[in-house]
């Protein structure tokens, strides 16, 4: 589906906060510098967990907070827009929110909702606007005699349509999806992604998708981030990802994720990670995770990662790719005796698994039993 | 750990009902299941299948007040539970069965370090000094993980992080040596890393100490993780009883296998994604027959029945009125 | 609802009163001065002028109610614009809003009412916007809380991500779930207002003479209190059985919302 047109593109995004921390102000880095690109009909899948900073950057993205550095639509700087001359590019971009609860408004009937996004950006008249909304109520799935009806009458996977309509009632080319299938259960959201799936080859979107869900990321994306401490540490194609993780942090992550199969969910060796992700207002120096990583080596306090090429595409932030070099690229699961995953990380690139380096032991795996 | 020993917990036609507008209502009902000493049951359903509902009402939070109405038994360490009297119940909480919430950061008092919470809580159970009280819950503390015990007991809750508060509520929970623990939702709220963490200390705790289980969730992936048995529920029943393992490989009730079928992969990317049309009945409007059957693809005209959970091999039951028939149509 | 059937009663009465009242409620005649209830041609009796008691008493309910209604109006249209820009703006504009909006609430409302209607002069307008001004403050702070509460909703979240203009967002999204907690306040309020206005025309600085509020003749019946108690007892249980009805009615649209609200 994706081509080669770019629809989105950060460069060096930053947001701060002002905080305050027993009783004097300073500032929390919440993103520290995100270089994303989306790919016209593509979804960019966007995992972390929570206090990575990933919910910040949607909101900086969607100017709902402010941000530094540049975000070019189609190839448009827009980050230098004033306020007015921003409204009119809101079109290109729509989001949908976790908790389809509170995402509507209870007072104002479903077709009112979706009706705003038209009345804002366009000179329809109401009966344009009353057939556009049956429209896409339809496209959503819905009945469009639900236009006369209020939230509290729908389901949390009915309202969640409803907010997609209200989304892509402008016809946008993105939609960032923040988180939007979390509140749901099971079946409701693969309904839901199954519909964003439906979507976007119906009409073109391309998705930037948040969410903490490893499983339904690797589901609906084309291409995957992994934030951790408001930067990313790595991205790639969701197979290679999903894979043959070159960073430290996503391989925990994948590990992490139960399996809904108690044979092979047993048999994995578990990566625990020790500690918490530390506190942004006074970030660890060098690689932000170099603390809680199982294969720290001494250069990680100090110096903080460059970006390097994976083969089989992306790039990952880490040293272990370029001191040594222990890795040079090749999958993490190559240094963890990660039972299946070892074969996924050697089959990957064909390379014999090499031993784990002394720096390595740095006693941060906490061990499972 | 599952030998033929006899059940710490055995809950028969547990039914729960609230005054609806006058009419009583069933939350859970025709609920019957029992956890054996150092086993592990899961209760799995979606919201609102009545996991929590079944959960609270052992623990003497559901069913009692106005408005509520309870029946059937529970019968634990030769008493049962749901015929015991406030003074029985609040001297059996948090002693012989202790509870471990969804809400981390919710379930602790801020106001408080948390060292004397757990302090004050084994104090309730336990003639001891202050001072033993607290050396007691420093103990429980080390035996969760929390390193630098204690020092930290000597922290407020905000003070931790959500995996921490957790930790501070399974030491809790785990300080007056329980029998059995009931944890509802206890990784829901956590980050996939740090639930990794919990699940891994509870699966240590439950070994070390023999504790019994009923853990509570959504997820079949945790279910796998931790759990010996499971018990799945839909509108307030359980649809199907049995072993982990032999149920993940051969659910017998359409609903666990439409609820398995439904479960992302993270090891691999299917075409799209499955999903049980129509969504649960509410407890107003339960069908008189198989209450999944609106919603079964497998249904029949004789699916209208009612339903009863049968025993269809040693340790297995299911409630589907075409017991393991309708599996030849799976294929097709 | 039995507060609301026994306000559509009074109102009812109030705006009918000039066409029912059996005598010119001004009308004094000192041969009938004081009668007692049920005398002949006067149910209610006389007061101390002569003026018929039951007329007075439904021209004065009119005053009063719609002193109430100035009152609670003039409350909220200063303190619902002031509410909405200090709640949804905040910074500065809303740390403005508040110091004098404390500064005001440190007085009882009747003593504030008090200053300012001897300020502006006794009559019953400036008495009423006097409690208009004083009872503001409670207002600007319902109002501002349930901005702050209705501004962390998504859909005020979601309507920034439309590009939906701020003043539309105020209007669209902030004032219609601000309304319900404002009508119940608005009820309760008028019972306050009622008895401040009672207050202030008992103390004079109300209703001037001969017009009739309850709080006038409450004010007026206290020299004849142990000779003719009835002149007190009418107005006063005119007085309590509106505030009781407004509070009802208050409570029962706060109850009837928080019904919705939970389906």
């Amino acid at each position: 589906m994706s081509t080669d047109k770019i629809v989105m593109q950060t460069e060096d995004l930053k947001v701060s906060f002002p905080v305050r921390r027993a009783g004097h102000s300073t500032t929390v880095q919440a993103v520290r510098g995100v270089d994303i690109t989306l790919r016209a009909g593509e979804t960019l899948g966007l995992v972390g967990e929570s206090g990575s900073g990933k919910s910040t950057l949607a909101r900086a993205l969607m100017r709902l907070i402010p941000s530094e550095g540049t975000v070019k639509l189609d190839g448009r700087d827009v980050s230098g827009l004033k306020p007015g001359a921003f409204r009119k590019e809101r079109k290109r971009i729509q989001m949908v929110f976790q908790d389809p609860y509170s995402s509507l408004n209870p007072s104002l009937t479903v077709g009112a909702s979706i009706a705003e996004p038209l009345k804002v950006h366009t000179k329809l008249s109401a009966a344009e606007r009353a057939e556009r909304i049956s429209e896409v109520l339809a496209l959503v799935g819905l009945n469009a005699d639900y236009a006369d009806r209020y939230p509290d009458e729908f389901s949390g996977g009915q309202r969640q349509r409803v907010a997609i309509a209200r989304a892509i009632v402008l016809n946008p080319e993105i939609l960032v999806c923040d988180e939007a299938v979390s509140a749901l259960d099971v079946s409701t959201q693969n309904q839901v992604i199954n519909l964003l799936e439906e979507l976007r080859d119906k009409i073109g979107l391309s998705y930037l998708f948040i969410s903490h869900d490893l499983a339904v990321v690797r589901h609906i994306s084309d291409y995957v981030a992994v934030m951790y401490l408001g930067e990313i540490v790595e991205e790639g194609p969701v197979d290679r990802i999903f894979g043959a993780a070159a960073h430290p942090y996503t391989q925990v992550l994948l590990n992490a994720v139960p399996v809904p199969d108690p044979v092979a969910q047993r048999a994995t060796t578990k990566l625990l990670l020790r500690g918490d992700i530390p506190d942004p207002t006074n970030p660890p120096s060098g690689c932000a995770f170099h603390q809680r990583c199982p294969f720290a080596m001494e250069i990680c306090a100090q110096k903080a990662p460059p970006k390097v090429e994976i083969p089989g595409g992306g790039v990952a932030k880490c040293h272990l790719h370029t001191s040594g070099p222990v890795l040079a690229g090749r999958a993490i699961s190559s240094l963890t005796e990660a039972g299946t995953e070892t074969g996924i990380g050697a089959a990957y690139d064909g390379t014999p698994k090499s031993t784990l380096p002394a720096v390595a032991v740095s006693g941060n795996l906490e061990s499972s039993l | 750990m599952t030998g033929a020993k006899d059940p710490l917990l055995n809950v028969e036609n547990l039914r729960v009902e609230i005054d609806f507008n006058g009419a009583w209502v069933p939350l859970v009902d025709d609920v019957s299941f029992s956890v054996k000493p150092g086993e592990t049951l899961g209760l799995v359903g979606e919201s609102g299948s009545g996991k929590s509902v079944s959960a609270m009402s052992l623990m003497g939070f559901m069913g009692r007040q106005r408005g509520q109405r309870l029946s059937g038994t529970a019968a634990f360490q030769g008493k049962d539970l749901l015929r015991l009297n406030d003074r029985e119940l609040e001297s059996m909480r948090g002693n012989e069965i202790a509870m471990v919430f969804q809400e981390p950061m919710t379930s602790l008092d801020p106001a408080f370090k948390v060292g004397h919470q757990i302090a004050a809580g084994i104090r309730v159970h336990q003639h001891v000094t202050a001072a033993q009280a607290k050396e007691m819950a420093i103990e429980a503390m080390d035996k969760v993980r929390i390193p630098s015990a204690r020092v930290r007991a000597d922290s407020y809750p905000h003070e931790f992080s959500g995996g921490m508060r957790q930790r501070v509520l399974i030491a809790m929970a785990i300080a007056n040596n329980p029998s059995m623990l009931i944890a509802d939702e206890p990784t829901t709220a956590l980050d996939v890393s740090v639930q990794a963490q919990i699940l891994a200390l509870l699966t240590e705790m439950k070994e070390d100490l023999g504790l019994a289980m009923i853990f509570i969730t959504h997820n079949m992936g945790v279910v796998a993780d931790i759990c010996d048995r499971l018990a799945v529920m839909y509108a307030g029943q359980i649809v199907e009883e049995g072993d982990v393992f032999e149920t993940f490989a051969a659910p017998q009730h359409p609903y666990t296998d439409r609820l398995l079928a439904a479960m992302p992969s993270i090891a691999s990317r299917r075409g799209s994604l499955e999903w049980i049309p129509g969504s649960p009945p509410k407890p107003t409007d339960f069908p008189a027959g198989c209450r999944f059957a609106p919603r079964c693809r497998h249904r029949l005209d004789s699916c209208e029945q009612p339903t009863t959970l049968l025993e269809i091999s040693p340790g297995r039951s299911n409630r589907c009125l075409r017991g393991n028939t309708w599996m030849e149509e799976n294929e097709s | 609802m039995a507060g609301l059937a026994i306000l559509c009663i009074l109102a009812v009465v109030a705006i009918v009163a000039p066409w029912i009242t059996p005598y010119d409620p001004n009308a004094t005649d000192l041969n009938t001065v004081l009668l007692q209830p049920g005398a002949p041609g006067h149910l209610l009796g006389t007061d101390e002028l002569g003026r018929d008691v039951a007329s007075r008493l439904l021209v004065g309910g009119r005053v009063s109610l719609i002193a109430a209604l100035q009152g609670t109006g003039i409350a909220l249209v200063i303190g619902v614009p002031l509410g909405l820009v200090s709640g949804f703006f905040g910074a500065w504009v809303d740390k403005v809003i508040m110091f004098v909006t404390d500064a005001l609430m440190s007085f009882p409302a009747l003593l504030l009412a008090m200053a300012i209607a001897g300020i502006l002069g006794p009559n019953l307008t400036n008495a009423m916007t006097a409690i208009g001004l004083s009872t503001a403050p409670r207002a600007i702070r319902l109002v501002r809380g349930s901005v702050l509460g209705i501004r962390e909703e998504t859909y005020i979240e979601a309507a920034r991500s439309i590009g939906t203009p701020s003043y539309q967002i105020v209007f669209r999204h902030i004032l219609p779930n601000v309304l319900a907690p404002l009508v119940v306040f608005a009820a309760i309020l008028a019972g306050t207002v009622m008895l401040i206005e009672a207050g202030l025309s008992f103390i004079g600085l109300g209703v001037q003479p001969p017009e009739a509020s309850w709080g006038a003749m409450l004010g007026s019946a206290f020299t004849y209190i142990s000779r003719s108690p009835w002149l007190a007892v009418f107005p006063g249980v005119c007085i309590a059985i509106s505030v009781l009805a407004l509070n009802v009615l208050g409570d029962g649209v706060r109850d009837s919302i928080g019904k919705k609200v939970r389906r």
